[in-house]
């Protein structure tokens, strides 16, 4: 019943005050996990923090399921790891595989 | 309608894949939903403006700085150690500005009306839908005797990156072998917290190195050191025993700057060089707005979207917020970082009538310890519906091991990494 709401709301958004929708909700809540990883790992390689370019949606959720039970060693991932869920992790890992495409990365 | 969403979303998703440029899909807009303005183009409001244009390009996003270019306080502390120079910390905003479409006015805030939603600056009135405001600190020397504006030649606080930052570096780098260096630390909560001990390591590590008998006297209002204690602890016992002389409890209550003395209430300590760090608070206008509770000094928020706690599309992000109403999260860059992001994506939820999500957000300080080791402590916060307020998620804190060469080479990333976030 609520998502009905919200979806008529946002249809008489578009409808009647023209304005543009260029996300989801669902971008929403995938932005609100990803958007702080970014304060260390940047699109731009040759840094000691890797850049998240150029990895599939596969490989980032096992690392980080990897770096949750401290099956792979990083003195700092091992803590931010431990900070998601699995729901969370596999957002994570669709973010950074779809968003950090190899054409944005420097 | 249909096909116009479609194009707006494809054009959307292209720009991310780095197909077209971000500027492109500005162009498309046919109705602004509202203007958002920020005032402050710091660590906190940047990320917020980033973001909102982010996921909404038609969003007008207006950011009032006084200062032409951005200047970093992380790092800063390796200028005054001589190991990086202000114009590797100091950025021009015109990226930010010209690829997001976000327009500045470098001017300073003076007034901010909340019922007619107004913001004043000296050159122009502007009105606003949603209003974020990142002020930062005000720094509070009313405990202090004696204390003049004028004195802060003598008694740089360098708490904010600019002019006091270059001219306490000049200082150290100038002092007399066998010459006393003074750092003064407010009592908990001030911005950064491991600051004042990354910049004492940094000091140290200079002196040890180019200042022969040279010594560091700490003045520290707090009880021990009030972050990554232990590894600090250690580092100091390491390679500083004879230059670092640590005095807890030691709050500076007066100065006299005929003498170069900073006094507590059991000493008086002349210096060659002081670094006076004073108490702080969120700043004037916030007070002046009615943003503050009465006999409180920060701003209280709800800590589920940083939205005011008094004032209706008002959104307050950084070191200005209380702790008592966010949570136990330290007044550092990424924490700012991270509030403008969950405030931003906020604020876009709003001017949509969409749902809004509750906040995750990480935060990570880097402290180098000497010019080639660096500690660091992290952790991964969300939003406790209990408490209706921020808490580290069970587990997901903790410092690194040890100092290290890697450490250190993570810090300076992590801050290109960072900046780059905020300013591209």
């Amino acid at each position: 019943m609520k998502s009905l709401f919200i979806t008529l709301i946002i249809f008489f958004n578009i409808l009647f005050l023209n304005i543009n929708f260029s996300f989801s909700n669902d971008d929403i809540d995938l932005y609100r996990v990803a958007l702080p990883c970014a304060g260390c790992h940047s699109v731009s390689k040759g840094s000691s923090i890797p850049s998240l370019c150029g990895f599939d949606e596969k490989y980032i959720y096992t690392a980080l399921v990897d770096y949750k039970l401290e099956k792979r060693d990083n003195y700092l991932m091992q803590i931010i790891a431990k900070g998601y869920t699995d729901k969370e992790i596999k957002k994570l890992s669709k973010y950074f595989s779809s968003i950090y495409r190899e054409r944005n990365c420097k | 309608m249909n096909r116009r969403l479609f194009l707006s979303r494809f054009l959307y998703s292209a720009a991310f894949s780095g197909l077209l440029p971000l500027t492109n899909i500005a162009n498309l807009s046919a109705k602004s939903p509202g203007r958002v303005v920020v005032i402050g183009g710091g660590w906190g409001g940047l990320s917020a403006a980033k973001t909102i244009k982010l996921l909404s390009p038609e969003v007008e996003v207006v950011i009032i700085e006084k200062e032409k270019v951005f200047r970093s306080c992380p790092i800063s502390n390796w200028v005054i150690g001589q190991i990086k120079t202000m114009e590797d910390i100091t950025f021009s905003y015109e990226t930010l500005q010209k690829r997001y479409d976000i327009k500045f006015i470098h001017d300073i805030a003076s007034y901010v009306d909340i019922e007619k939603k107004i913001v004043k600056t000296e050159g122009t009135i502007l009105n606003y839908d949603k209003l974020v405001l990142s002020p930062g600190i005000e720094l509070d020397y009313s405990s202090i005797e004696n204390w003049r504006p004028d004195y802060s030649d003598i008694f740089p606080a360098a708490w904010k990156a600019g002019r006091e930052t270059q001219l306490l570096a000049n200082k150290i780098k100038n002092m007399r072998n066998g010459g006393v260096v003074a750092v003064s630390i407010p009592l908990s909560p001030y911005r950064c917290p491991p600051g004042p001990y990354e910049r004492i390591s940094l000091i140290a590590s200079y002196i040890k190195n180019n200042k022969p008998g040279s010594k560091l006297i700490v003045l520290d209002a707090n009880q021990k050191i009030v972050s990554k204690g232990k590894l600090f602890k250690k580092a100091w016992d390491n390679m500083y025993k004879d230059i670092i002389e640590y005095r807890p409890d030691s709050k500076v209550v007066k100065i006299n700057p005929n003498e170069h003395i900073l006094s507590t209430d059991f000493d008086d300590v002349k210096c060659d060089v002081a670094n006076l760090i004073p108490p702080q608070k969120a700043p004037k206008l916030l007070r002046e707005t009615g943003l503050i509770k009465e006999k409180e000094i920060w701003a209280s928020v709800n800590a589920y979207d940083f939205s005011s706690s008094i004032a209706e599309d008002v959104f307050i992000v950084g070191d200005s917020t209380s702790q008592i109403s966010v949570g136990r999260v330290p007044k550092s860059g990424y924490v700012a970082n991270s509030m403008g992001k969950v405030c931003g994506l906020a604020i876009v939820a709003e001017l949509y009538g969409i749902k809004k999500f509750p906040p995750s957000m990480i935060n990570t300080c880097f402290s180098l310890v000497s010019s080639e080791e660096g500690i660091s402590v992290s952790a991964v916060y969300h939003y406790d519906e209990k408490l209706k307020k921020i808490a580290v998620v069970e587990g997901a804190s903790g410092v690194s091991p040890e100092s290290s060469d890697i450490v250190k080479d993570n810090a300076w990333d992590w801050a290109k990494a960072i900046w780059d976030d905020m300013l591209t």
